[in-house]
């Protein structure tokens, strides 16, 4: 009796650990235009939201003309936190932007306007890159 | 017919070059609108207004949108960005967790950044949470440096921090205006809860004209209700404000602050409620209002309430801002005269059928 109940627990865990897994990952909104991208408007590449897995976008934001859908099933949504900053001093909107060079999918993603990316937590450093050069004062 | 095509062709022109944004466009958690967030609204429909965007919030939200910025557009004062909830995304007055809110936990979480020149927000909910007792926060923050006259009407909103930490200055508002530019502002029937300073005004030097009317602002910490501040100089204009039927309550510190400089600040104020001896209306200091429950936030009038219900000026034929709902769209008055603060109290009404007397039924 004991072990059948030790059985259920051990079994609730590893359902719950899936359902985890499975909230994982996120599916990011990255805007398609070219723009100036001065005046705190957003440019091509701009990361404009993070959600989780599963999002149902609206008509808008499917489209491709207007936005590229990125799913990352191995990357959280808040692990995009820190990319999605403002710089209000600069007006500049994103003060990061993914470098689409460094895009595996890039091609499927600008004909179809979605893609899946096998990049992890680690990886996203080098995806994303920031916009303006920071100046060095050598010695 | 020359001139229709010439008109047509420069109109279709000026849309696909500016991206122009004008029209209706939904918001919706659920995917059955335009756009799931008001950021990715925001960007998408970024260019120049021809006429008004309306960005319509809908249905019932069980997730929080998160914080948005609305900058790099143009507008004209004919034709502004009017952010609205309506229907299920609405709050009731009471904040609502299935409504549609704005929420930030992190430090220095801003929920609203206004940095474009026309903007009318009205019906949001916005949360701030965050624990740093060190960090700025706030919930609407204006940050235009644009050209002058720029318009904002902000109406009908619940801001509120519900974090758990306490701070000791102000770093922490409700809402933070003026950023250094000559407009017209706009506020009414808001409700601003449990900030350090409810509203803030930074030293306007500019000849701004605020007209803030029937608020509700309640503190629960060392707080400031309104903090009203101008300069004025050779080189600098007053701040013209307009202070009617606002209800603050709770405040440790001041209910409002009026800092000026020179007398910059040329101020009419009528019915202004304070819980301290702050209110600039004789009469109107040193009064506790009754809530429906103050303590868990249910900041609509009770019944019971003496001092704010049928209080209040008419303002439905004020030259500056004239409106005759409450935040809940209650039409004002609902008894004798208006309330003050954002809730108009509805006296109930007895129907014919319970009016009739009812004899006691004898059996013999």
């Amino acid at each position: 009796m004991k072990l059948k109940t030790l059985l259920i627990v051990f079994l609730t865990i590893v359902v719950a650990y899936l359902f985890s897994i499975k909230a994982f990952g996120c599916e990011i909104l990255i805007f398609a235009k070219d723009t100036d991208g001065i005046n705190g408007r957003y440019d091509i590449w701009d990361v404009v939201v993070a959600m989780p897995d599963g999002q149902n976008w609206g008509s808008e934001e499917r489209n491709k003309n207007n936005f590229f859908i990125l799913k990352y099933p191995n990357i959280n949504a808040k692990e995009f936190e820190k990319y999605l900053v403002y710089d209000s001093t600069n007006n500049v909107r994103r003060v990061y932007k993914i470098d689409d060079t460094k895009l595996d999918v890039k091609n499927s993603l600008v004909a179809t306007g979605t893609a899946t990316a096998s990049d992890t937590k680690e990886t996203l450093s080098t995806i994303m890159v920031k916009k303006i050069a920071e100046v060095i004062i050598e010695p | 017919m020359k001139k229709i095509i010439i008109v047509s062709l420069l109109l279709f022109l000026f849309q696909h070059c500016f991206g122009v944004s004008s029209g209706t466009f939904t918001v919706n958690q659920w995917g059955t609108g335009n756009y799931t967030t008001l950021a990715s609204a925001e960007s998408g429909l970024q260019g120049v207004l021809i006429s008004t965007c309306y960005i319509v919030i809908t249905g019932s939200w069980t997730v929080a949108d998160g914080v948005t910025t609305f900058a790099g557009w143009t507008t004209f004062s004919t034709a502004p960005v009017i952010v609205q909830t309506t229907g299920l995304s609405r709050h009731s007055g009471i904040w609502n967790e299935n409504a549609y809110k704005i929420r930030s936990n992190l430090p220095y979480g801003i929920g609203f950044i206004v940095n474009i020149k026309h903007i009318y927000i009205d019906g949001l909910q916005i949360d701030l949470q965050d624990g740093d007792p060190s960090a700025n926060d706030c919930g609407i923050y204006e940050l235009y440096n644009g050209s002058n006259d720029q318009y904002r009407n902000f109406s009908n909103n619940y801001i509120r921090y519900s974090g758990s930490t306490t701070v000791n200055y102000n770093n922490r508002t409700g809402m933070a205006l003026d950023y250094g530019k000559r407009g017209i502002y706009k506020i009414w029937n808001n409700i601003l809860q449990d900030f350090y300073t409810g509203m803030l005004v930074v030293y306007c030097t500019t000849g701004s004209t605020y007209y803030i009317y029937n608020n509700t602002i309640k503190a629960s910490q060392s707080d400031i209700g309104m903090s009203l501040s101008a300069q004025y100089s050779a080189t600098q204009s007053y701040l013209f404000l307009y202070l009617k039927n606002n209800l603050v309550q709770g405040t440790t510190f001041q209910g409002y602050v009026f800092q000026t400089i020179n007398y910059g600040i040329r101020c009419t104020s009528a019915c202004n409620i304070s819980s301290d001896a702050t209110s600039p209306n004789t009469d109107y200091g040193n009064l506790t209002v009754s809530f429906l429950n103050g303590a868990t936030n249910w900041l609509l009038l009770s019944s019971t309430d003496t001092v704010a219900i049928d209080k209040a000026r008419d303002l439905s034929a004020d030259s500056g801002l004239s409106f005759n709902t409450d935040i809940i769209g209650t039409i004002r008055p609902s008894g004798v005269a208006w309330d003050i603060g954002a809730n108009e109290y509805i006296y109930p009404t007895v129907s014919a059928t319970k009016r009739r007397i009812r004899r006691p039924i004898v059996l013999e």
